[in-house]
């Protein structure tokens, strides 16, 4: 345990420079397979299998001081385990994690310097709201007075100053997330880990959590790795998003670098809206390239960092409702189709064309709301040039 | 051992570390000790040859040969199969009403009637069932009645030691058993079904039937399967009222054992009725999904030549409606507690009674019989010994079955499965056979028997419970408790102390009341394995064998009320601990209000 001595009792930044913003943000070629950076956690080719069945493909992740990560993905994808497998409560098949240089196999939960949220909180029935947070504190053996202090301003951060005596099993949902937030905080670990902590929440309590959240890791400094199948609210909090399917990671990277420059059809379709449309290379210079898109509309597309196109290879290319734009006047530079539907945002309006021979597109209508076209309106979608990205398929 | 190899093939498929968690190792040695081991030495007697009181090791099939040809055995084979049978589905029907009234029928009464409904089996088993003598002899209440009421001349006769005292005995011994599987089964069905299933337009028989039946069946079948086995194969009821008229298979493996000396014979014959009892299951399960088959295709075809119109129910008559809005569950749930009270009752009042005959008519008020009871040098020690055996079965059963339901709670191991299963299995097997299972190994390894292998045989029937509460206990928490606590820091000694011990000590405290409430109670096993010494049960066994005095009720009382105030007791310590943690917090929340003003800066905390 040379990492921490007293385990999580030195604040995280004590000459008060919180890394935040100014962290460094990925390039946008940040792939899978990254070399360990500053080397706070690594991860290297780390797998894990149950049984025949692998949860975890070979993953070499680095994550950096004071940075909040997500790991985005659909249930099953491996994301749990790999957060799992960070706390210590599974061991990697092969591969190993390393904190700050130091080998952490065979170091068990309680010795290393991370905490976790669990789902659904995992409070201790049996004690008391003061008792469940004084927990981690008693278990590090510190005096009663030093104990009560940072449970007082534990629950102050979260404005539950009056339930310290309460049971758990009388919280409400959003104050049993608090409670099981701060039990694992007052330890100040250099990690916390969060297993989809507001899950259970409702969306009102969801939004504000998270922004709580990212308040509370730019205050403490210290690196949030983030579990959560929420595209929204991955691209909401992080600084860096882990995208994961099937125990592999597919992609990682800052939230609009992962928005726009999609490396997979699934990472485009996962987050945020895209629509998939068939498409086929003319010309590829390895930073961008021509396509024809169904076979009638030529445009400038992005492609993945790094990787070429032969002339005549078929694919698909993603694009993002603000990178389409309606033409009521039929013209012979778009795609024609019917719309079928309008759907109103708040911020902005998307209008939903049913493309003669193709799928439905979702473009985003900048005009007034009040000029949105009919639904059954004949309509032209043209593609805005260099925005959408071709891929080959998954 | 099959199936541990199995089990260790099943490891390598699903990745599990480990073939035995460490704390599954004294349950496991255990259960191949105390219940595989005399299993298989009983086996043996059946295949030696019997010489008077004594075995020769030749092996032979002679036993068997007579088991299965003699007249007498195969008679009364047959005859406990069916009494089993017809006990089992009585038993199961009242146990299947009372627990749907006490589940969907009742509110607050329904905890109310279960609880007088369990009360009931604190008392003596002996004396309970030695109460119905009170109730159906020459002289008892029945035929009081009846002789009062002129309906008859004579005291009716057949109510005693006969078939219909057998079969009414063990009906009212085994209803409480399956009452529990049954309401058990109930209160883990989700009550937004039921809405969702009227919701959906069915009516409430077609809820009942669609929704609750099958939701219901485990618990209903689990019910089904113990009342037949243990009416089937016993031989305490028919031997106190069932006189020499009524006798069961299990009255002649226990003469084999005790009296004739025909130890081979009586193993044979111990295997004969497990060989019985599971016919009858597999004959049980395998008509039942023949009949579940016919039953669907007669749906079908009812509903093909409908053809899927909807039946619309008219108006129901005055007098279908009036019929239908009679609570019938709760009245025969009412019936069903009288008749599991009476008993209860009558050795209550008859304790009393300044008779030395333990019937009508009523003789006044005495305390005779207190205080030759509680002055009888013979109850003070068979009480002793009653004592110590359940004190050595709830120690020794807690060492046992806490580590193992720990274990089947935490962790997936490979022998889990199995385990799981195998520690019900003491209670599955008839008690003749596990009692004369011992004695066979006392037997052979020339033991007395005693208060030793009483407590080894107890503690065999206490585990179960005390693994199956624990459990339950552990498994109603947040799967990830343990590793929260950890992740706090908290190595796993810490982890145990502070999370898990507080945690299950409530179930444990409750498990080893009740294991101490049926090591007290124990008769089946303890005949044979308690030898020349005597339990309180054991002792009134054998009295009431030879005589009927009003005595036995005392004992019965006694045994109630200790029982009842033992029950209070524990609950008071609980409820008290909880007080005390909540006093605890209480002081905690003072010291934080006073302490708010003494806190400098809340922000330090953040470091911000």
């Amino acid at each position: 345990m040379s990492a921490r001595k007293s385990p999580g009792l030195n604040p995280a930044s004590p000459d008060g420079s919180v890394q935040v913003g100014d962290s460094p943000r990925p390039a946008a070629g940040d792939s899978a397979s990254e070399t360990a950076g500053d080397g706070f956690l690594v991860l290297d080719a780390v797998a894990k299998e149950f049984g025949s069945r692998a949860a975890v493909q070979p993953t070499t992740l680095t994550f950096r001081t004071g940075e909040f990560v997500t790991l985005l993905g659909p249930s099953g994808c491996g994301k749990t385990t790999l957060l799992r497998l960070i706390g210590g409560f599974e061991h990697p098949t092969s591969g190993e994690i390393t904190f700050r240089g130091r080998n952490l196999a065979g170091v068990p939960p309680e010795r290393r310097p991370f905490n976790m949220v669990f789902q659904s909180y995992a409070l201790f029935p049996h004690l008391s709201v003061y008792d469940n947070i004084a927990y981690g504190l008693r278990a590090a053996k510190l005096p009663d007075a030093e104990v009560r202090r940072r449970v007082l301003a534990a629950l102050k951060l979260v404005g539950l100053g009056g339930e310290a005596s309460a049971a758990v099993g009388q919280l409400s949902g959003g104050m049993s997330q608090r409670v099981a937030l701060v039990r694992a905080l007052v330890r100040e670990p250099d990690v916390l880990l969060l297993d989809e902590p507001l899950g259970a929440l409702d969306l009102q309590l969801r939004k504000r959590m998270q922004m709580e959240l990212r308040e509370i890791q730019r205050q403490t400094g210290a690196t949030f790795i983030y579990v959560t199948h929420d595209q929204e609210e991955a691209l909401v909090m992080s600084q860096r998003v882990v995208i994961m399917q099937g125990g592999r990671v597919v992609q990682v990277g800052a939230p609009a670098d992962v928005y726009h420059n999609p490396q997979t059809r699934f990472a485009a379709e996962f987050i945020g809206t895209a629509s998939i449309l068939p498409a086929e290379v003319v010309r590829s210079d390895g930073r961008s390239a021509e396509v024809v898109v169904a076979r009638s509309v030529t445009i400038e597309a992005r492609v993945p960092p790094g990787r070429t196109h032969s002339p005549g290879q078929a694919g698909v290319l993603a694009v993002r409702p603000e990178d389409l734009r309606i033409d009521e006047a039929p013209s012979g530079r778009g795609l024609p189709g019917v719309v079928v539907d309008g759907i109103f945002l708040g911020e902005s309006t998307h209008v939903r064309v049913a493309l003669d021979g193709l799928d439905t597109v979702r473009v985003q209508w900048t005009g007034s709301v009040s000029a949105i076209p009919r639904i059954g309106q004949r309509v032209t979608v043209e593609l805005l040039p260099a925005q959408a990205t071709f891929l080959l398929e998954d | 051992m099959a199936r541990l190899r199995a089990a260790r093939g099943r490891r390598a498929a699903s990745g599990d570390s480990f073939l035995l968690a460490p704390g599954a190792v004294p349950l496991t040695a255990y259960l191949a000790a105390v219940l595989l081991v005399p299993i298989i030495v009983l086996a043996l007697y059946s295949f030696w040859t019997p010489e008077f009181y004594a075995v020769s090791h030749a092996l032979t099939i002679q036993n068997y040969t007579a088991a299965f040809t003699q007249r007498l055995y195969l008679v009364l084979l047959v005859k406990s199969l069916a009494i089993g049978l017809a006990c089992a589905i009585l038993i199961t029907l009242i146990g299947f009403v009372v627990a749907y009234s006490i589940s969907f029928r009742m509110r607050r009464g329904g905890a109310l009637l279960l609880a007088i409904i369990m009360s009931t089996l604190l008392c003596s088993y002996a004396v309970r069932v030695f109460a119905w003598s009170t109730i159906l002899g020459p002289h008892g209440l029945i035929n009081d009645i009846l002789l009062e009421l002129h309906l008859v001349h004579a005291p009716v006769t057949w109510l005693l030691y006969d078939y219909f005292s057998v079969i009414l005995v063990l009906v009212y011994v085994y209803v409480p058993f399956a009452i529990l599987p049954i309401y058990a089964g109930f209160q883990g069905i989700d009550r937004h079904l039921l809405e969702a299933s009227r919701d959906l337009g069915a009516t409430g028989f077609s809820t009942f039937r669609k929704i609750i039946l099958p939701l219901g069946w485990p618990g209903i079948r689990t019910a089904l399967l113990f009342a037949f086995i243990l009416t089937a194969s016993d031989y305490v009821t028919p031997g106190l009222v069932g006189g020499t008229q009524a006798e069961m298979l299990g009255n002649i493996i226990d003469d084999q054992f005790t009296n004739s000396g025909n130890y081979t014979l009586g193993a044979a014959l111990s295997f004969a009725l497990i060989t019985g009892i599971v016919a009858v299951i597999l004959a049980a399960y395998l008509g039942g999904r023949v009949a579940a088959a016919a039953t669907r295709q007669a749906e079908r075809a009812f509903r093909n030549r409908r053809d899927g119109a909807a039946r619309v129910p008219g108006p129901a008559g005055p007098l279908r409606r009036g019929l239908m809005r009679v609570p019938y569950g709760v009245i025969g749930t009412c019936l069903a507690v009288a008749f599991l009270a009476t008993p209860l009752i009558v050795v209550i009042v008859f304790s009393f009674n300044n008779s030395t005959d333990p019937s009508l008519p009523w003789a006044g008020v005495t305390l005779h019989w207190y205080r030759q009871i509680l002055s009888s040098a013979s109850f003070h020690r068979v009480l002793l010994t009653s004592i110590t055996v359940a004190a050595g079965a709830v120690g020794a059963s807690l060492v046992i079955g806490v580590p193992a339901a720990i274990a089947l709670a935490r962790r997936r191991f490979a022998a889990s499965r199995v385990l799981g299963l195998a520690v019900y299995a003491p209670v599955a097997v008839p008690g003749v056979t596990l009692g004369v299972a011992f004695l066979a190994v006392l037997l052979l390894t020339k033991q007395n028997a005693g208060v030793l292998p009483t407590i080894l045989a107890h503690c065999l029937l206490t585990v179960p419970y005390i693994v199956i509460v624990v459990r339950t206990r552990l498994l109603s928490l947040h799967p990830k408790i343990a590793e929260a606590a950890r992740d706090l820091g908290a190595a796993r000694p810490r982890v145990f102390r502070t999370i898990t011990a507080p945690i299950i000590l409530p179930a444990v405290l409750g498990a080893g009341i009740l294991a101490a409430a049926i090591s007290l109670d124990e008769l089946t096993v303890t005949n044979f394995t308690i030898g020349s010494s005597a339990t309180v049960p054991v002792w009134l066994f054998s009295l009431i064998h030879t005589q009927l005095s009003p005595a036995f009720n005392v004992v019965g009382v006694f045994i109630w009320l200790s029982a009842i105030l033992l029950m209070s007791g524990a609950f008071a310590v609980m409820s008290s601990r909880r007080g005390a943690s909540g006093r605890r917090a209480r002081a905690v929340d003072a010291v934080l209000t006073a302490g708010d003003t003494a806190t400098p800066r809340t922000d330090e905390y953040v470091g911000a």
